[in-house]
């Protein structure tokens, strides 16, 4: 007698190493045909212990390795930590530099979600978006390099202020950016968002509704997504925000489509915050807070000079013991940092607040039912890296 | 006797070495295009005076010298096969493929295909079918990789929907024609418009089976990328790798001149219509390469398909409507609705 | 809602359950005793006019190493009594071989001392009782940032955990929580029951201590190498001699 075995479910292990997970992710599906029946994220991957690092290292120590959180967005974890660090010792900043660093900060989140653009259509099988977008993030980059230096991990942004003044060249690649970069867009926009094909892979696909998105912690354009009118640049006010004028786009579908449109029009806004930030920003001032204790000494003093850089360097800025949480908006969503401080120069603890890790583990709700060709393109609209995930 | 022979065998030495060439320009031009697509410059260093034409035999010697990596789980000899298959079967099919319009010599005819048999559509069609064998033994070949496997199941199920829907649209064409044999329907459409204005339905059934049959970018499943990794490709490495885009280009070049014979007329133009022979040559190589440069494009613009998607478009649309399109036909040749 | 209202809300509802609340920088901070955590936490989530939604984040909080200043200040206090109570000893054996004159100022100074000793030691006594708000009968302290999407307020919830206990997962409150209660196992080892999938996420499953304790060395412990050495896959050279732990 021949029997009928019982149906076996595939289990796929996809990653560390696959093309479409961003990074070193490793899910673990369990397949019936095509249909997906069950996700498992394993991550740990990139696990370098930050919190453990931020807790023997000063507050300034610190500072260069939140740019390896987001690797594609370092401008604005630079600007999360220090607006964190600024709200645990209650420092001020100038004008100019807070104008900086909206301008910096929205032109990193340009940057974010024109490399998530790129390799979304990528990942869902359009290959020439790619290009585009990589080339106006190029010119992003180039801004970034005249400014600072440096092309990817920045560590401009200080507390108290950013470490150098912008220069004019950068307001003059700034404004030519401005004025090419909307019709550049206007190319991958029109091979993507009216495209049929483009539709029929990503609407009603992952789909996660307003309150599960809610309960899940999704946060940013994802949560936005799902018809979830909250953006700390407005709900919880940091910098400038409130004095520009900027709206929030928001859907309620909860697809992948919403959260694509979501992203586009994200984009535009910036530019919007960035045009209304080049009319507005005052010519001189200071860059940096003269104040801020960070800053090392610039009066020589007869003696001691030498003594307070290496106490600075050493014992760090002693901070009031207390425990402060901020959360800024990122590109990818909400990234927050928790610091307890016991008094000393270094934090007692500090968690970091990551978007991508919370993703990572509500993307098997959001994925169950659907095909291998929707995991991709769940993965890539909900944009994780994996420097965040793992910490 | 001994002259067929030896006419055959030049024949397909000749077809042989230019398919050889057409695969490795189709390299060249892809990258080519692509780049132009895609804003960068594609090959350029190797003869840089020619634009990086010779980049492809730079290549090919490349993947020639690599490790050729066995997977120890794998079925040798199918390993080994599959490959094979996957480059032959498209090249028996081009064996039927005309090259051009037949060369009038004395009162005989020279036909420019290795072949000439009067059923060339279900030969090419029938060898086109079974090159899906050689991602097929691909897949199950690799040794218990789950994503070759998905990979080749994918391919199998594309194809299968897509052969039927592909011959009903050709049906069309062979019906107001009445023959299987290529020469003879482009003949026909020589007297009369091409069929491309009689059949625009099957026209457009036809194209759009032509980018599923040879898996081109919006029916790419078998290796979509992102998703299975490299699909059937996956646990290929060296020449055997470099086997498959060979048969796949081969494909494509088949599946255009079809287009063409089929429903832009052949070697016929819309002026200077068969005389001197070199025109209808021309006609044919540009409309030829028209249609291999829309794969180009294609690829390069669109993305990709869901299986299931695939699947509805070929069962719940395609194939209702060429079913009922060689309805139209029959009924239309029954009660003999004069051709133009 | 404000925070002092918020604060009230929950003093009205749970009694003697919420222990303290404090503020900084605008940040609310409950602390709320562990067996009416998961009750408190359905409370905030529940009630209409609160409605924490959505929870940022959770952590836990090694304070074995805290700093207590009050303390060591009322210990300070008390070596100095007992550096004054050794000298008025020696001063006592001077005074039998002293001479009259020196007596005189001796015993003066004695008197000074003992006079002083009696301050200090009043003084230690209320820092005594002042630092006992830093002392802590467990090891951690699990703490929940809320906040209300709908009414826009935030809270952060911190609850004493020691290593014994088991919280009660509040995974059927907020979902997000899942990854957070794993992450805390992995790197504190605080376990938690209904969790329903409670596993080490960034550390591998077999993976000896948790390292986000503070008593966790920062550069790992002496068997690591050796531990990765029999993970390495089939074939991978070992960890060259001079990067090892010594």
């Amino acid at each position: 007698m021949i029997g009928i075995e019982e149906t076996k479910r595939v289990r796929i292990n996809m990653g560390p190493q696959h093309p479409a997970t961003h990074g070193v992710g490793r899910f673990i599906l369990t397949l019936n045909g095509e249909i997906i029946e069950d996700v498992k994220p394993i991550c740990g991957y990139l696990h370098r212990g930050l919190e453990k690092l931020a807790e023997n290292m000063t507050y300034q120590q610190f500072m260069p390795i939140v740019d390896r959180l987001d690797y594609v967005a370092s401008m604005n974890n630079d600007l999360a930590y220090c607006l964190a660090i600024e709200k645990l010792l209650g420092m001020e900043v100038p004008e100019r530099a807070e104008y900086i660093r909206i301008l910096i900060a929205e032109l990193g989140r340009i940057a974010s979600h024109l490399i998530w653009l790129g390799t979304m259509a990528l990942d869902i099988g359009a290959m020439t978006p790619y290009f585009y977008t990589f080339r106006d993030r190029e010119t992003i980059y180039d801004m970034f390099e005249e400014i600072c230096g440096a092309r990817l991990m920045y560590n401009y942004v200080r507390m108290g202020g950013v470490s150098n003044d912008i220069t004019p060249k950068f307001m003059e690649m700034l404004k030519h950016f401005l004025d090419t970069f909307p019709k550049l867009m206007k190319e991958s926009d029109g091979l993507l968002t009216k495209n049929r094909i483009w539709m029929s892979r990503t609407k009603d696909v992952g789909v996660i509704n307003y309150d599960d998105a809610i309960s899940w912690g999704l946060s940013g354009p994802c949560l936005r997504g799902s018809g979830v009118n909250w953006d700390l640049r407005k709900n919880r006010p940091y910098g400038i925000y409130p004095s520009l004028d900027f709206d929030i786009p928001y859907l309620p579908e909860g697809d992948v489509y919403a959260r694509y449109l979501v992203r586009l029009e994200e984009i535009n806004q910036s530019v919007r915050i960035l045009r209304q930030c080049v009319e507005k920003i005052p010519s001189g001032g200071d860059y940096m807070n003269p104040e801020s204790p960070f800053v090392r000494p610039m009066k020589k003093p007869k003696e001691g000079i030498a003594l307070k850089d290496f106490v600075l360097q050493i014992r760090g800025v002693k901070a009031p013991a207390g425990e402060v949480y901020f959360g800024a908006e990122n590109p990818k969503g909400e990234l927050g940092f928790y610091i307890v401080s016991d008094g000393a120069g270094k934090p007692y603890r500090m968690k970091i607040r990551t978007p991508s890790f919370v993703h990572v583990f509500a993307l098997p709700v959001i994925v169950k039912g659907g095909l291998i060709a929707d995991i991709v393109s769940v993965i890539s609209s909900l944009d994780f890296v994996f420097g965040e995930v793992d910490r | 006797m001994l002259i067929y022979v030896l006419t055959g065998a030049i024949k397909l030495l000749v077809v042989f070495v230019l398919l050889l060439l057409y695969a490795l320009f189709m390299l060249w031009f892809e990258r080519k295009a692509l780049g132009f697509i895609q804003i960068r410059i594609g090959p350029k260093l190797v003869s840089s005076g020619l634009e990086g034409l010779l980049q492809p035999i730079a290549d090919m010697l490349k993947t020639l010298w690599k490790e050729d990596i066995v997977p120890h789980r794998a079925d040798k000899l199918v390993f080994w096969l599959a490959p094979v298959i996957g480059a032959m079967f498209p090249f028996a099919a081009a064996m039927a493929m005309p090259f051009g319009p037949p060369l009038k010599i004395g009162g005989s005819y020279f036909y420019l295909s290795v072949v000439h048999v009067n059923v060339g559509i279900l030969y090419i069609l029938a060898a086109l079918g079974l090159t899906s064998y050689g991602v097929l033994s691909a897949g199950i070949a690799s040794g218990g990789n789950k994503y070759s496997l998905i990979s080749a199941q994918r391919e199998v199920a594309q194809m299968v929907s897509y052969e039927v829907v592909m011959a009903l649209a050709l049906l069309n064409p062979i019906l107001m024609a009445q023959s299987l044999d290529l020469y003879d329907i482009v003949a026909m459409q020589a007297h009369h418009l091409w069929f491309v204005f009689y059949q625009p339905v099957a026209f457009v059934v036809f194209l759009i089976c032509m980018f599923a049959t040879a898996a081109i970018v919006p029916f790419d499943l078998p290796e979509a990328e992102q998703e299975l990794v490299a699909g059937f490709n996956t646990e290929y490495s060296a020449m055997k790798m470099g086997m498959f885009p060979f048969g796949q280009f081969v494909t494509i070049l088949v599946m255009s001149s079809l287009m063409v014979i089929f429903f832009l007329g052949g070697w016929t133009g819309p002026i200077w219509n068969g005389h001197p022979w070199i025109l209808g040559f021309i006609w044919y190589w540009i409309k030829v390469f028209f249609f291999v440069f829309l794969f180009i494009w294609s690829w390069g613009t669109f993305p990709r398909y869901r299986y299931d998607q695939l699947m509805n478009i070929c069962w719940k649309i395609l194939l209702p409507i060429s079913v009922l399109n060689i309805l139209w036909t029959g009924f239309a040749l029954i009660i003999h609705i004069p051709m133009i | 809602m404000k925070n002092d209202e918020i604060v009230g809300l929950l003093k009205g509802e749970f009694g003697e359950a919420v222990k303290a609340s404090a503020e900084l920088s605008g940040d609310l901070t409950v602390k709320v005793d562990l067996s009416k955590l998961h009750e408190i936490l359905q409370f905030l989530r529940s009630c209409p006019s609160l409605e924490f939604d959505y929870l940022p984040f959770m952590t836990a909080i090694d304070y074995s190493v805290y700093p207590k200043p009050k303390t060591k200040e009322a210990e300070a206090k008390l070596k100095e009594v007992k550096t004054k109570e050794e000298k008025i000893k020696e001063d006592e054996e001077k005074l039998t071989e002293a001479k009259e004159e020196e007596a005189e100022s001796l015993k003066e100074e004695i008197q000074k001392l003992k006079e002083e000793i009696v301050k200090a030691k009043e003084e230690a006594e209320k820092l005594k009782e002042e630092a006992k708000e830093e002392e802590r009968e467990k090891q951690f302290d699990v703490v929940y940032q809320l906040r209300s999407i709908k009414h826009s307020h935030d809270i952060r919830i911190k609850a004493e955990v020691g290593e014994e206990d088991i919280v009660e997962s509040a995974t059927d409150i907020w979902s997000s929580t899942g990854c957070d209660e794993c992450e805390i196992y992995d790197m504190f080892g605080i376990k938690f029951k209904n969790h329903p999938d409670l596993r080490r996420i960034l550390m591998p499953e077999d993976w000896v201590g948790h390292p986000y304790r503070k008593d966790y060395p920062l550069k790992g412990k002496e068997g690591d190498d050796e531990y990765l050495d029999t993970r390495l896959p089939e074939g991978q050279l070992k960890k060259p001699e001079h990067t090892r732990m010594p």
